[in-house]
C-alpha cells in the first residue's frame, strides 16, 4: 500500500496510507491530477493545523473500508436522523474548539461523512435547548430588543403545534 | 444549491433589515454558511422556533428553513382559531413567506370533524371548498413561482381555482406527491347515488395540472380505475424527458396491462432523463400474462439508469425487469417479492457486474417448497440493510389473513451475513431451538443494530421485565406464553452472552403470518401502551411523525432503522430512552 505525506500549516509532515488521505475528495482529486505519485513530496494543506490534521486522519483511518455514500438517497429531506454510530460519538467527544476545528477542516478537505458526523453532533447540542441554554453553550449575545422577541414569537406561532 | 443561494441572500438581507448581527465571538456562527445551514437541517420545527430566538444571526438561518414547507392537515384548515391561521391573516403579513417552497394539505374531511354519513346531498362540495378555499387564500400570499414542491394528499377536491392558480402563477413545481385517501371516503358514500360526480372534477383539473409543467418526481398513490391510471400514462408520457422519480400504486385495476400497452403510451426514441427510481405497488400480474418489459413500457425504463427499485405486491412484474439485455448497474435500493422462479434474478444478484453499490435489499421470495437462499458474497461491502425472508403460502386463516410457513435461513449465509462490515439492520428467520446456535467472535456482525428475528414456531419469547442490554430491546408485547428472553438470546448466539457488540434492537415475530417484519414494527408501538409513563404521548408523537411523511407508507419506504431512530428520537425526548 502507497504512503502519501501531508504537510500541516504549522509545518507537520504527516505520513498516510494513500486510501486512507483518499477519504477526502480534494486530496483525492489532487492526486488523481498529478498522477497519483506524491511519494517524495508533501502535500500541503494550509488550512489544518497538525492537532486537528491528526485527529482527521483517526477519523478516515477508522471509516476507510466504508462504502461510498448511496448518492441521492433520500428524497425526504424535511426528517434528518441525527444518530451517530458510536465510535464516531466518541471521537466527537472533544472540545468546542476542537470540534470546530475538525467542522471546518472536514469541510475544506471536501471529506462529506465527517462534516456530517461534525453537523449531527452540533445540532445534537442544539436539540432540546432553551435560547439562553443555546446561547450559554455557544457564547452567544442576544441582540434582540425585547419587542422583536416578541414579534419572532407571534410569526412564527404556527409552528409550535 | 438554490437553496442555499437563497438562505445566504436572506440572511444578509435580514441582517440588512434588523442591523448589524450581534457579538460574533461565538465559534458556532463564525463557521462558512453553508456548514451553518447544513447544521440547522437537521433541527425540526421545536428546535428551529428556539434557535430563530438566540440571535438575529440565528434567525436569519432557522427561519427559512422553518418556512420551506408548509404542510396543512384538514383540521388546520378548519380550526378558525388554530395557529396555523397567523400564517395568512392580511392584519399580520408574514415577511417570512416568501421562504416557502413546498406546500400541501394532507387528511381526510373526517380529520378535519365532520362526519359525512350525517350531512345532506351538496353539503361534502361546501365543506370540501370551503376547507380548500383557505388554503388557496394562504396560496395567494406566496411569491409568485416561488414553490418547487406539491403534496395532495386528501379527499379534498382539487377545484378549478385551486388549477388556475397554481397554473398562473406557481409553474415552477417539478414535484408533485398526490394521492387521494383509500379509506371509505366521500366518493364511495356519494358515487352509486348519482349525487355527486367528484372523481370527474378531480381528475379533470388534476390531471391538467400534472400535465402542463416538467416533472422530476410524480408519485401517485391510490389510481382508482383504468381511466386514471391511463390519465397517469399520458402524464408521464408527456414528462419523460424529465422525470427521474416514479411511484405508481394503483388500486385494483384487473386490466392494467391493457392500458399500458395502449397506442397511447408513447414508444418513440424521445431521449429522457433516464429514470432512476421506481416504485410501484400493487400491480398485479399473474405467470400466464408475463410480458415484455419493453413492449410494456417502450423505452422508458432504462434498468441500467435506475439507482432505487421497489416492486411490491405486484405478482411477476419483478420478473419483466432481470430478463432485460440491459440489467441495473448501480442499484442502491431494492425491494422485490418474489413469487416464482428465482434463476433471472440470482443470476443478476449473484453476478459481480451488480456489485459495489447495493445499500438496501428487502427480499420476500415465495416458494412452493424450499429453495436455496441467494450468494450476496459481491455486495458483502455495501450492504448495510438487509431483508432476506423464503416463504410459502400455507393458507388462509382469521379474516382472510394469508399464513406463510417461514423457511430458516442456512447456516453458511448466516456466516457471509456475520462478516458482511457494514451491516446495520438485519431481518433472517432462524429455526429455533433445533439450530445450532450462532458461533460469534469478536468480528462477529461489526456494525449490526437492529435484528429482526423471524422465529418459526413461536420460538422466542420476550418478557415486560428486561434488564441490562435487555433492557434496550424494544419489546414488543405478545399474546403469547411469553418466559424469558435472555434464555431465547443465549441459545440463540454462542458463547454465552456474546451477541452483536453495537446490538440496539431486537424484535421479532412469533407468528409465520407476516411477511413484512417492519409493519410489526409499527404496530409494536402500540404495544408500548403497557410500559410506565407517558406513554400516550409518545404513541401520539410517534404516529404524527410516521402520518406526516410524506411517502406511500411507512411501513414499503422507511426502513426499520431509520423507523428506530426516529422513534427513539422521540422516546428520548420524552425521557424513556436511555
Amino acid at each position: 500500500m502507497s504512503t502519501i505525506k501531508l504537510l500541516s500549516s504549522d509545518n507537520a509532515e504527516l505520513a498516510v496510507d494513500k486510501e486512507v488521505a483518499e477519504r477526502s475528495i480534494l486530496i483525492k482529486n489532487m492526486l488523481e491530477d498529478v498522477g497519483g505519485d506524491m511519494s517524495d513530496q508533501a502535500i500541503p494543506i494550509p488550512n489544518v493545523n497538525e492537532a486537528v490534521l491528526r485527529k482527521v486522519i483517526e477519523w478516515c483511518e477508522h471509516h476507510k473500508s466504508d462504502p461510498p455514500p448511496p448518492a441521492d438517497e433520500d428524497s425526504d429531506s424535511r426528517k434528518k436522523s441525527t444518530d451517530i454510530e458510536e465510535w464516531d460519538q466518541k471521537f466527537m467527544q472533544v472540545d468546542q474548539e476542537m470540534l470546530f476545528e475538525i467542522i471546518l477542516a472536514a469541510n475544506y478537505l471536501d471529506i462529506k461523512p465527517l462534516l456530517d458526523v461534525g453537523c449531527k453532533t452540533v445540532a445534537n447540542m442544539i436539540k432540546g435547548k432553551s435560547p439562553e441554554e443555546i446561547r450559554k453553550t455557544f457564547n452567544i449575545q442576544n441582540d434582540f430588543t425585547p419587542e422583536e422577541e416578541d414579534q419572532i414569537r407571534r410569526e412564527n406561532e404556527w409552528a409550535e403545534e | 444549491m438554490d437553496v442555499i443561494n437563497d438562505a445566504v441572500s436572506s440572511i444578509s438581507l435580514d441582517a440588512q433589515i434588523q442591523g448589524e448581527p450581534g457579538d460574533c465571538e461565538s465559534r458556532l456562527l463564525a463557521i462558512p454558511p453553508e456548514v451553518l445551514l447544513d447544521i440547522v437541517s437537521y433541527l425540526d420545527n421545536k428546535d428551529l422556533l428556539k434557535f430563530a430566538r438566540v440571535c438575529k444571526r440565528a434567525n436569519g438561518l432557522a427561519v427559512p428553513r422553518l418556512y420551506e414547507t408548509v404542510l396543512f392537515s384538514t383540521d388546520d384548515l378548519r380550526a378558525a382559531e388554530h395557529p396555523f391561521h397567523s400564517l395568512h391573516r392580511k392584519d399580520i403579513p408574514n415577511r417570512h413567506l416568501r421562504h416557502v417552497r413546498n406546500v400541501g394539505v394532507m387528511g381526510t374531511i373526517a380529520e378535519a370533524g365532520f362526519w359525512l354519513i350525517d350531512l345532506p346531498g351538496n353539503a361534502l362540495e361546501n365543506i370540501s371548498s370551503w376547507l380548500g378555499d383557505t388554503f388557496e387564500k394562504f396560496l395567494h400570499l406566496l411569491e409568485p413561482n416561488s414553490l418547487r414542491g406539491l403534496t395532495w394528499k386528501t379527499e379534498l377536491i382539487f377545484s378549478k381555482k385551486l388549477h388556475d392558480y397554481l397554473n398562473e402563477y406557481q409553474r415552477n413545481i417539478d414535484s408533485i406527491v398526490f394521492g387521494r385517501l383509500s379509506a371509505v371516503g366521500p366518493i364511495e358514500l356519494l358515487e352509486p347515488t348519482g349525487q355527486l360526480d367528484l372523481e370527474v372534477d378531480l381528475d379533470e383539473w388534476c390531471c391538467q395540472f400534472l400535465e402542463r409543467d416538467t416533472l422530476i418526481r410524480l408519485d401517485v398513490q391510490d389510481i382508482r380505475g383504468p381511466r386514471e391510471l391511463q390519465r397517469c400514462v399520458e402524464v408521464i408520457n408527456k414528462h419523460r424527458k424529465t422525470l427521474k422519480h416514479l411511484a405508481l400504486e394503483p388500486t385494483d385495476i384487473p386490466n392494467w396491462t391493457k392500458i399500458l400497452n395502449t397506442e397511447d403510451w408513447n414508444k418513440s426514441t424521445l431521449e429522457h432523463a433516464g429514470l432512476q427510481s421506481l416504485d410501484i405497488f400493487g400491480f398485479e400480474l399473474k405467470e400466464n400474462r408475463i410480458l415484455d418489459l419493453t413492449s410494456l413500457l417502450g423505452d422508458f425504463i432504462k434498468p441500467s439508469a435506475l439507482r432505487q427499485v421497489k416492486i411490491l405486491n405486484s405478482g411477476f412484474f419483478y420478473s419483466m425487469l432481470w430478463s432485460q439485455r440491459d440489467l441495473p448497474k448501480c442499484l442502491t435500493t431494492l425491494h422485490l417479492d418474489i413469487y416464482g422462479s428465482t434463476d433471472a434474478f440470482y443470476k443478476y444478484i449473484e453476478n459481480k457486474e451488480s456489485a459495489g453499490s447495493l445499500a438496501e435489499l428487502r427480499l420476500a421470495i415465495r416458494v412452493k417448497t424450499e429453495e436455496r437462499f441467494p450468494n450476496l458474497q459481491h455486495h458483502e461491502k455495501s450492504l448495510q440493510r438487509l431483508f432476506l425472508i423464503m416463504v410459502s403460502f400455507v393458507g388462509r386463516g382469521n379474516f382472510d389473513i394469508p399464513i406463510f410457513r417461514q423457511y430458516p435461513i442456512p447456516m453458511s449465509t448466516i456466516h457471509q451475513l456475520m462478516a458482511m462490515p457494514n451491516l446495520e439492520e438485519l431481518a433472517i428467520t432462524i429455526q429455533n431451538p433445533t439450530i445450532s446456535p450462532i458461533e460469534m467472535n469478536e468480528g462477529s456482525f461489526p456494525k449490526l443494530r437492529v435484528f429482526w428475528v423471524l422465529a418459526v414456531q413461536g420460538l422466542i419469547p420476550v418478557t415486560g421485565n428486561l434488564v441490562e442490554f435487555f433492557d434496550r430491546l424494544v419489546g414488543v408485547r405478545l399474546e403469547e406464553e411469553t418466559t424469558n428472553l435472555k434464555t431465547a438470546i443465549r441459545t440463540m448466539f454462542k458463547p454465552e452472552d456474546r451477541y452483536p457488540k453495537n446490538l440496539e434492537v431486537i424484535a421479532m415475530l412469533l407468528k409465520d403470518n407476516q411477511e413484512y417484519p417492519y409493519s410489526y414494527f409499527v404496530r409494536g408501538l402500540d404495544a408500548l401502551a403497557h410500559r410506565p409513563t407517558g406513554l400516550p404521548r409518545i404513541i401520539d408523537e410517534s404516529t404524527r411523525a410516521f402520518s406526516s411523511m410524506p411517502s406511500n407508507s411507512v411501513a414499503t419506504n422507511y426502513p426499520g432503522i431509520k423507523i428506530f431512530k426516529m422513534v427513539r428520537a422521540i422516546w428520548r425526548e420524552q425521557g424513556c430512552w436511555p
